[in-house]
């Protein structure tokens, strides 16, 4: 279970902020994700609400927002994100090369905020 | 009713691990153990690569094996029979090493006298390629049958790998698999990724990598 790992990993960042800002439920909690890290928010969902038995995140509603992969056109230099996350078919929109690209950004998961209360 | 507060947290869920894993790595510099990750689909050959590559290094380089598997010790069991110290670590269910799985895992070797530790990832190319495990070099292996388009479908293990083994070279004539389409695929997820291609079953192209491997172990243990 591809999700399992993250979510618990989710979990102790959520767990380790509630504790140290005096919390006593924690209501929901905004995770950002490049696009390649490949997470679905359902199943997020589905395995937080396993893993978090019991704990002061039980029932904390979780919401993904998904970041674009970030390229970099080693031949003109352009910095540029991608808008439907093939790198496969990636071409640079400033000189058009398709040959030396290089993948910069995409794979980063944190925790950005969580509501409490 | 009590209100609603918002924290604004911003912290990556890998910090934790991170942290582990360069501790990790400080550690095995100044042990001057070399540490390389092995992670593949289940069937592409991981553990017959290790051991084609223990054959090839043992007589000069003091190697140790860590076997993880979700369950079950075949893997260590193999590797044993080849005269070498290998770790099980069961995963109980999960689909991954973490760093301080790893630790665990080094914690039962006596590093002092290594020069390289292999680890055997769980079969998988998902979940690893997130998880630092500490190691030096990360490799990938991928099978001819598994086919060229697994960059497309897992970029992300890819993009991590610092050496990619391309097994089974052996099936090339009997498949459509595009040995120069792969190579491009991998090459645009990480530009500087070093490519083999090696056949357990033939021989074929376990010396290159080998070779490469020693050197690298030779210079970080100097």
């Amino acid at each position: 279970m591809h999700e399992m790992g993250i979510v618990r990993n989710i979990q102790e960042v959520a767990e380790k902020h509630a504790a140290t800002n005096n919390v006593k439920k924690v209501v929901s909690i905004t995770v950002r994700a490049g696009e390649l890290s490949g997470l679905v928010e359902e199943l997020l969902q589905h395995c937080f609400g396993y893993l978090s038995r019991g704990t002061i995140t039980e029932g904390a509603k979780l919401t993904l927002e998904i970041d674009p992969i970030v390229m970099d056109c080693e031949k003109c230099r352009k910095n540029f994100k991608l808008r439907d996350g093939k790198i496969d078919e990636a071409t640079c929109p400033q000189c058009g090369d398709t040959e030396s690209l290089k993948l910069v950004s995409g794979r980063e998961i944190y925790v950005k905020n969580m509501e409490v209360l | 009713m009590e209100e609603i507060r918002l924290i604004e947290v911003k912290e990556s869920i890998m910090s934790d691990n991170d942290a582990t894993a360069e501790k990790l790595r400080a550690k095995l510099r100044d042990k001057k153990t070399f540490l390389i990750n092995v992670m593949a689909s289940p069937g592409a050959g991981k553990t017959s690569t290790i051991l084609k590559t223990i054959e090839a290094l043992k007589d000069e380089i003091r190697i140790n094996v860590i076997e993880a598997d979700i369950d079950s010790v075949v893997d260590s069991e193999k590797i044993s029979a080849a005269g070498v110290l290998a770790v099980q670590l069961r995963t109980g269910g999960f689909c991954h090493l973490d760093a301080g799985m790893v630790q665990q895992g080094l914690d039962a070797l006596d590093t002092d006298t290594l020069d390289l530790v292999i680890i055997e990832n769980v079969g998988n190319l998902v979940c690893p390629a997130e998880f630092d495990t500490g190691a030096i070099k990360n490799i990938m292996i991928l099978s001819v049958p598994e086919g060229d388009d697994k960059p497309l479908k897992y970029p992300l293990m890819f993009s991590v790998c610092d050496v990619l083994i391309i097994n089974k070279m052996d099936y090339i004539g009997l498949s459509d698999f595009d040995i120069k389409a792969l190579r491009e695929r991998a090459l645009k997820l990480k530009s500087d990724i070093k490519i083999f291609e090696i056949s357990c079953k033939t021989g074929m192209g376990i010396d290159e990598w080998a070779d490469w491997l020693r050197q690298q172990v030779k210079t970080f243990t100097r």
